[in-house]
């Protein structure tokens, strides 16, 4: 397992992006596919998934739904529209990060 | 293996015992729970109901639902004056952006008069005794509905829209109208720059109360099930 604190910063980035992907989502199964995709190397915390997803909710980046599913109710996040822009903002800036990050770790890199 | 009604239930009394007091707040974590312990399960298929809801709740953390319910009242709070500054711009465009001017202008005026004074006081003291006033019987309103259902579902929108909202409201109304003008004389003396502060000031406290007061809480269902859609399942 990585170091988690890395990754922290980028909790919306992931999400959004997932949702990007996927229409619609509900929290346990974000996690599960976060564990999937990046072979248990990022786990998310509950703690820190559902802050993150109600705080995205609040800046109108996402929108629920909720559907009843065998014996009990379920909360499905997806994009609104502002979200699916915030979306490519977010991951355009996310390219920038890793490519200075490439630069600062590995100057030669950015010499050539 | 499936997680049975009665369990379900159970996992709603725990999220109760674990302090989460809204309905909507616990149905999220209800669903997250159940499917980390049918999850569980798989890996372990020994251990009891019990011992996999405990293993599911640890991973919360030490604060266990403590952030996530308090990221959702941020939520809420921070809707709750989204939806009042959508309806106070409504009294920014046309039709009722003349009586905002009216308003406005009115209350320049006044200040030319002795007793504008005691009528802008008068203004601020209603409103935000009214907030008060509002508050309390809506504590009361929302107790009795619950015990006439029999339910113990709360819904935190409902309690923001009754409540919570309310009374942050009228915080910020005593915050900003921390009126320095003494008395009467001095408010006749005040310069144009302050004349018009206040005018505005004034005008902005008739409307958000009349917002928070009137408008809001005759929508309250129609923004409840907005907000839920399963307001109506439930």
């Amino acid at each position: 397992m990585g170091n988690q604190k890395l990754y922290k910063g980028s909790l919306q980035t992931i999400i959004l992006k997932l949702l990007a992907s996927n229409t619609k989502m509900y929290g346990y199964e974000i996690t599960q596919k976060v564990k999937e995709l990046t072979k248990g190397e990022l786990k998310i915390t509950e703690g820190a998934l559902y802050p993150a997803l109600h705080k995205l909710e609040a800046d109108g980046l996402l929108d629920v739904e909720v559907a009843k599913v065998g014996n009990r109710l379920r909360k499905y996040y997806k994009l609104t529209e502002k979200g699916t822009r915030e979306t490519a903002n977010k991951l355009e800036e996310m390219q920038e990060f890793l490519k200075t990050m490439q630069h600062l770790v590995n100057p030669k890199f950015g010499l050539e | 293996m499936k997680l049975t009604e009665s369990q379900i239930e159970n996992l709603y009394n725990f999220t109760r015992q674990h302090y989460v007091v809204y309905y909507d707040v616990q149905t999220e974590l209800v669903d997250h729970l159940a499917n980390d312990i049918e999850q569980i399960w798989l890996e372990y298929p020994k251990i009891t109901f019990e011992e996999a809801r405990d293993k599911s709740f640890k991973k919360f953390g030490i604060f266990g639902f403590m952030d996530v319910v308090e990221s959702k009242e941020n939520q809420m709070t921070k809707k709750y004056f989204k939806l009042v500054l959508k309806f106070a711009k409504e009294w920014l465009s046309l039709p009722k952006i003349v009586l905002t001017i009216l308003l406005l202008f009115g209350f320049y005026e006044l200040q030319h008069y002795s007793f504008g004074y005691q009528i802008y006081l008068g203004i601020f003291i209603t409103s935000t005794i009214t907030q008060f006033m509002m508050l309390i019987n809506n504590a009361r309103k929302l107790k009795q509905k619950q015990k006439q259902k029999q339910t113990q579902k709360k819904w935190l929108f409902e309690h923001v829209l009754n409540m919570q909202g309310l009374g942050n409201t009228s915080l910020i109304f005593i915050y900003f109208f921390d009126f320095p003008i003494a008395s009467a004389k001095e408010f006749l003396a005040m310069g144009d720059f302050k004349r018009a502060f206040y005018a505005i000031l004034i005008t902005a406290f008739l409307i958000i109360s009349y917002i928070t007061l009137v408008v809001i809480p005759k929508k309250t269902v129609e923004l409840l099930v907005q907000t839920y859609p399963e307001y109506k399942m439930a």
